[in-house]
Parts: C-alpha cells; structure tokens; sequence
C-alpha cells in the first residue's frame, strides 16, 4: 500500500507525534533532545519514555514525516553512533495542518466560553 | 554541548544493565534498529534523575520506565499482529504470523515486567544514597 500523500489523511495526529513534530520543526535533534524538548513544550504534562519516542520516530519515518539527518555528534562530546532526526517537507505540512485544525477547535471553546479570551489553554 | 559527567557511574551503569535486559522483549527489527539509541537515551534519563533528584523522582522515574516498557511492547507487538511488519500501512498480510510465537512473547513480556521490578526494587534498596 502507498504511503500518505495528504496531510488531512493523517489526522488528527496523537499527542507524542504533534510535539515531537513541533520539536523538530526548530532544527535537527538526537532523541534524548526531543523528549527533553516535549517535556518543557508541555511543562512536563508530556513526559515521553524511550521505548514510546523512538516507537513513534519509526512510525513518522514510515510515514515519511521525518528523516534521518546525517548530521553526526562530535565523537569528543557524545555517542557519534547516535543519530539525529529532521523534519520533511511533508511533516512540515502534516503539523500545520493539525496546528489549524487544534486551533479551530480552540476558537470554538473560546465562542462557547469555556475558555477566557487570551488564556493558554490549561 | 558536552554532557557533564555522572557523579553516581555505577548505579547509572547498573540500571543500563538493567535497561538492556528489558528491552529484550521489544521486537528483534525494532531492537535492531533502535536498541542502540534506546540505551544511550535512558543512560542520558537516568543520569539526569541521579544527579538531580531525590528518591521519590527516582521512584516515579523507574514506574514510569516499566509503564514505558510495557505499554510499547503491547503496542508493538499488537502492530506486529495486526499488520505483520513493524509498518504503519502493513506490507504483509496476518497468516503470516506465528501465534504460538506471540503469546510465547507475551508470556516473556509479562516475566520480564515481573523481573524488572524486582531489580529496580533491589537497586532501590541497596544504593548507598538512600
């Protein structure tokens, strides 16, 4: 069967895989950089472990919504077998496809008051 | 960015020993391609809890860890039944999968989940720091 071409075919996206797309969506990071990067996005509402990180970095590269960089660590500084991860074109698209979609859902809580205007959403 | 050294190395090497022994019930494609970085990642994890928190941070550290473990075994293996690859669109079709193999795996999963807790306890126990 054929990969996902439109980002909407892949919607709604779970939690772990939004934010981790979010966290790649700044630059190329090593796993132990992501699921620190969720945590704080989440203020640490999202504390993802390593068997469920790297089980949903093999889904996103399955699904083409990451690839591996070839970026290396500096041997000197950390592990040089540890692989760094960057965000495609297509995972760009699929994030801001659920970011407008998250967002409509929340003006629809605004419009129905269960959100103050300008609160976060917590 | 260097990381700075832990200052408790041999318990962080103990629960990495720990860690490999666990994710043996991961699925072999998924270990093969992933061990490696699921190691290194939770060495990072645990140094980070030693040198920063107390007991109770450990305790939810390691509870959170064998939930972890848990849950993506039980994932993993419930993709591997539904699709006979590791792949989220499946490339080979459910009779290819062996039955007796996965309960065979279940049954470990459950004896390792029961092993690892106790280890963790006995860890727990006998670190000095506590």
């Amino acid at each position: 069967m054929p990969r996902a071409t439109r980002p909407d075919e892949l919607l709604p996206l779970t939690p772990p895989v939004f934010h981790l797309l979010v966290a790649l969506s700044e630059g190329e990071r090593h796993g132990y950089a992501l699921m620190r990067q969720v945590a704080a996005d989440t203020d640490g509402a999202l504390q993802l472990g390593p068997g469920t990180l790297y089980g949903c970095l093999q889904r996103m590269l399955e699904a083409g919504l990451i690839a591996e960089s070839g970026r290396r660590a500096d041997p000197l500084l950390d592990d040089e077998r540890r692989r760094y991860y960057r965000i495609s074109d297509f995972g760009t698209r699929v994030v801001t496809a659920e970011a407008k979609r998250l967002a409509a859902a929340v003006t629809v809580a605004r419009a129905r008051r269960l959100l103050p205007k300008g609160s976060r959403a917590s | 960015m260097t990381r700075v050294p832990t200052r408790h190395p041999r318990l962080s090497a103990i629960a990495c020993r720990i860690y490999c022994l666990t994710i043996c019930v991961y699925p072999t494609e998924f270990r093969r391609t992933f061990g490696h970085e699921l190691v290194i990642t939770f060495r990072n994890r645990v140094e980070d809890v030693l040198d920063g928190g107390g007991i109770l941070e450990w305790l939810a550290f390691a509870g959170h860890i064998a939930v972890d473990c848990t849950r993506t075994c039980w994932t993993l293996s419930k993709e591997l039944r539904a699709c006979g690859s590791m792949s989220l669109l499946g490339l080979s079709d459910d009779s290819s999968i062996d039955r007796r193999a996965a309960g065979a795996s279940h049954l470990c999963v459950a004896a390792g989940v029961v092993f690892s807790a106790g280890v963790w306890y006995m860890l727990i126990v006998s670190s000095p720091r506590w």
